[in-house]
């Protein structure tokens, strides 16, 4: 069962991965959240391995479904351009791809050099003992100790809400 | 759970590089926003993986995460209203000619 | 018990099962290739040419749905409420559909369910006749709208919703609906929303219900943390649990939430702004549901405020969050009135009334009379449904919403004159109407309490009392009995009734107000019979007839300054705009709503800009003034003295070298400042590198 999981997780990296790079390199920028939309789904999926099925819906739901009509939004809303790929190689352009690497590199490395070292085998996940459902675990959390947590998102939410609309709309509307 | 904690810590940094790279080479803003949502998901990958790893039970990391989620959900509509005002005023939103910065 | 509890679940089920059903027949009929007709907003007088048979067939079919379906949720409220009449048995049932899965770890759970006892049965009486009555009114109302079964649908949708609010028997159950009125509300305020109008009111009565929900949600959390239950059956016993601090947070945060959603100052402007909204939407708005939900609530939740079983003791805590919402209620309730009185749109007249009849409600609430604010939510849910309906008869007839463009319409339109006259004469308190004895109670309720300034309370109220009389009777007059202007003849002229379905309603309403008139009189102990019902536990309070004569006498004087304002002397009013200063606080002070709506947005706007101010003001003068120009052009210059001294000494050559190489940087790093984004992220991202790589070399080699 364990490689299969191991395998199932390989192909969503990959799948991620891959949707990621897509939604920067394709040519319209109308496919780019559709590819967006992918790779959150992606993302969500590895949300629902690491056993957080909450985190998973609100992925699915906020991220895969709210923010993706917002870029779609935009983009209707400020015209789309076809993106212009470089034609000619550009020294600029190795630079830029450089450092991409090299930060994968370095950030690989230093995850993997503090946290590989300890040994967190399967026994001691939290993910693994039955007895405990995550979600309630979730919940209790949210209404209790981290009640705070929902009333301030509500602000952050509307204050968002009424920023982004003072600042689209033009003044003679007011 | 028998996937190891590594997979997780990859994919969160390569999609963090990916990210980045598309921040750096976009040029249209709805793009570069795509490229701060990848940055922000990478992040979020990997709160729920501490948090889900965490032999003690503490699962903090699952509301951070709901919270950036929140936060990205604020982010991207005050992105949308920000370009929407770049695009009357300039009527394009590609940061490549949007040079009222620059050092004359 | 099990039947009863089976009838609840009828009367919740049905409008939902309605909202499907409507649903499902529009989706039929338009999927068949029926192409959309009717006419858009609420041109009423032309939609004849404009709807086919075939149109008005589907009309009638999708209506006959929304309003059975109210009708089986009427029929099984009825049947259930028998068990609560006097001298029954009344008892609190609890049937608990499911869990908001809290199961574990010694949490209690949070039920989901329905919740029988006195208080929701009386309530939901009231939504489900009043619903009843306003969907039969709609029927014909609508008729010919484009957006007819979208309207019966979401309509069903809403009072479904209400009435689940009403029967939810957790705080998380009942806020979950209470979002799902806000939504439902959005939508029908909204509903004729490529009128730009009708959206930015759907829009702002959202975002001021937003507000208040976000307190409520804080405050429910915030109960749930300290007692660990948010169910209405355990939560009296558990409150013993908070300290005072915690309940008078606690207390204020929910008051906020009522504040928001039954439009309360300063967040009640947006419901003078829902008029956008058709006719049936503002009567079921006003009348049962959405504003009287925050109401219902403090109602349903009453124990925050008061010991659980010894009547009138205040928990020291809430004490004066009560006191704060008396007066909120009383200020609200004086300023929409005189706001009232110089509004010229009917439908908003009545707005403005609810608004101040609601303040009334919290004035009871907050000085401890719950059964007075439960009385007086029946007494102005009946006459207000019918004060709107027959506005929207005699809007419907004369085709404007502006009083001044109606007139003498008394004879032309009896079927709607008659149940007006009654409605208002209720709304205006009239002795020995229904509207006199239950602002009797609230009065004498704000008299006998003993919150700080109870009777500075008392005074607003009656001053509110004497203004209400004297709009009731302004618009009365200028509709019915005024003749009307020259310019506005023709259309006066050709006014005429509505059909049987516009007028039945009203007319039901009507005599409904008259049985509840005759039924309040003190004889029949119609109050206590409620008291005992709704909180057995407090004495109920005698009729003190120094409180009802002088609140009598203050309505017939205030219906006697309306005569002769409008009738008698008209030319004394006049002489009043002439003033000066009457003038202004009329037209531009009362009339612009007391600027509420820009002192809000600059509550929004200033602290933003304010701290940007003081953000500018570091940046200019510490960033810019102290550290660049002192420090850094100053010490530059000290340097250049000190380079000055030496150039003095040194060879020329090695210093023409010197500012060749700064020279030489500069321009280099000049290039750096290109004011592109790209750019400026790609150096970002490369220190990030040389930042990680350096890190990395610490772990590897630490």
């Amino acid at each position: 069962m364990g490689w299969f999981l191991e395998f199932n997780m390989i192909v969503i990296i990959i799948f991620t991965l891959f949707m990621a790079f897509g939604a920067l390199r394709t040519d319209k920028v109308m496919k780019a959240a559709a590819y967006l939309l992918l790779t959150l789904w992606g993302v969500a999926f590895a949300y629902l391995f690491l056993g957080s099925e909450y985190v998973f819906a609100i992925q699915l739901i906020v991220y895969g479904g709210g923010i993706v009509v917002l870029f779609l939004f935009s983009v209707l809303l400020t015209g789309q351009e076809e993106f212009q790929m470089d034609k000619e190689f550009v020294w600029n352009n190795l630079v830029q791809i450089l450092i991409a690497l090299l930060l994968f590199f370095t950030l690989t490395v230093l995850m993997l050099d503090v946290f590989g070292g300890y040994e967190l085998t399967g026994n001691e996940l939290v993910v693994l003992n039955e007895t405990q459902d995550l979600t309630q675990t979730l919940a209790t959390a949210l209404f209790t100790n981290y009640n705070y947590v929902l009333p301030i998102l509500g602000i952050l939410l509307l204050s968002a809400m009424l920023g982004s609309i003072k600042i689209a709309i033009r003044e003679e509307e007011l | 759970m028998v996937v190891p904690l590594e997979y997780f810590l990859i994919l969160s940094s390569a999609l963090f590089s990916i990210g980045v790279f598309g921040v750096i080479t976009q040029r249209n803003a709805v793009r570069i926003l795509i490229a701060v949502e990848l940055i922000i998901n990478a992040a979020n990958i990997n709160f729920v993986a501490f948090a889900s790893y965490n032999p003690v039970g503490d699962i903090s990391g699952w509301i951070f995460a709901l919270f950036i989620i929140a936060v990205a959900a604020g982010e991207a509509a005050i992105g949308l209203a920000i370009f929407i005002n770049v695009f009357r005023n300039y009527g394009e939103i590609d940061v490549g000619h949007l040079f009222t910065l620059r050092e004359v | 018990m099990a039947s009863e509890i089976l009838l609840g679940k009828t009367v919740l089920i049905s409008p939902f099962i309605g909202a499907v059903i409507v649903s499902i027949l529009a989706f039929l009929h338009y999927s068949r290739g029926n192409k959309h007709e009717g006419h858009d907003s609420g041109k009423h007088d032309t939609h004849e040419e404009h709807t086919s048979i075939h149109y008005t067939r589907f009309e009638n079919v999708v209506s006959t749905f929304g309003i059975l379906s109210i009708l089986v949720s009427w029929l099984s409220m009825v049947l259930l409420a028998i068990n609560y009449l006097p001298g029954e048995e009344h008892e609190t049932l609890q049937s608990q559909f499911g869990f908001f899965g809290f199961k574990e770890g010694g949490t209690p759970d949070i039920p989901f369910g329905l919740l029988i006892d006195p208080l929701s049965v009386y309530m939901g009486l009231i939504v489900t006749t009043l619903a009843l009555l306003i969907h039969i009114y709609a029927r014909e109302y609508m008729h010919g709208d484009a957006g007819y079964s979208r309207f019966f649908a979401t309509f069903n949708f809403f009072t479904g919703v209400m009435l689940t609010l009403v029967f939810s028997t957790s705080f998380l159950e009942l806020f979950i609906f209470w979002e799902l009125v806000g939504l439902s509300s959005y939508l029908l305020i909204g509903f004729w929303f490529y009128k730009p109008a009708a959206a930015h009111a759907a829009k702002k009565a959202f975002l001021y219900n937003k507000i208040g929900d976000i307190t409520l949600l804080a405050g429910f959390l915030m109960l749930y943390r300290y007692t660990r239950t948010l169910d209405f059956v355990e939560l009296p016993a558990k409150m013993e649990a908070l300290t005072d601090q915690q309940i008078a947070i606690v207390a204020v945060l929910i008051f906020g939430g009522v504040i928001g959603k039954s439009a309360q100052f300063p967040l009640y402007t947006w419901l003078a702004d829902a008029m956008e909204g058709p006719t049936p939407v503002s009567a079921i708005l006003h009348s049962s549901t959405m504003v009287k939900a925050g109401i219902y609530m403090v109602a349903r939740v009453f124990f925050i405020y008061y010991e659980a079983h010894d009547g009138h003791n205040v928990f020291a805590g809430a004490e004066w969050a009560l006191t704060v919402f008396a007066w909120i209620g009383a200020i609200t309730a004086l300023l929409a009135g005189l706001q009232a009185l110089v509004e010229n749109e009917i439908k908003r007249i009545l707005a403005y009334s609810t608004v101040s009849q609601i303040g009334y409600m919290a004035i009871a609430l907050g000085t401890g009379g719950k059964t007075a604010a439960m009385f007086h939510l029946l007494s102005h849910a009946t006459f207000k449904a019918l004060l709107f309906l027959t506005a929207g008869a005699v809007i419907h007839a004369v085709h404007t919403n502006n009083i001044w463009e109606m007139g003498g319409l008394r004879k032309k339109i009896p079927k709607t004159f008659w149940p007006m006259l009654i409605g208002a004469t209720a709304l205006a308190g009239f002795p020995g109407f229904s509207g006199f004895w239950s602002k009797d109670a609230v009065l004498l309720a704000a008299y006998e309490s003993k919150v700080p300034g109870h009777l500075v309370i008392y005074y607003l109220g009656a001053l509110t009392a004497f203004i209400t009389a004297l709009y009731s009777t302004r618009f009365i007059y200028v509709v019915f009995f005024r003749t009307p202007d020259p310019e506005h003849k023709e259309h006066v002229e050709k006014a005429h009734d509505g059909g049987f379905f516009l007028t039945t309603p009203s007319i039901i309403l009507g005599v409904l107000v008259l049985i509840e008139s005759i039924l309040f009189i003190p004889v029949f102990n119609f109050e206590h019979w409620l008291n005992e019902i709704l909180e057995p536990e407090v004495k109920p309070e005698a009729i003190n007839y120094v409180v009802a004569g002088s609140s009598a006498i203050i309505v017939l004087l205030g219906i006697f300054v309306g005569l002769v304002l409008y009738h008698w002397k008209p030319e004394l009013r006049t002489s009043l705009y002439n003033i000066d200063a009457f003038n202004w606080i009329a037209n531009e002070f009362i009339a612009k709503r007391y600027r509420i709506d820009q002192v809000l947005y600059w509550i929004a706007n200033a602290p933003v800009m304010w701290v940007a101010g003081i953000l500018q003001s570091i940046d200019l003068k510490i960033i810019d003034r102290t550290i660049i120009d002192t420090w850094i052009v100053k010490g530059s210059l000290q340097l250049a003295k000190i380079s000055d001294v030496f150039d003095q000494g040194f060879i020329d050559g090695i210093v023409n070298g010197v500012w060749q190489i700064f020279l030489y940087f500069g321009r280099q790093f000049r290039k750096l400042q290109t004011g592109l984004v790209s750019n400026y992220a790609t150096i970002f991202a490369a220190t990030l590198v040389l930042f990680l790589t350096y890190v990395n070399f610490l772990v590897l080699f630490k």
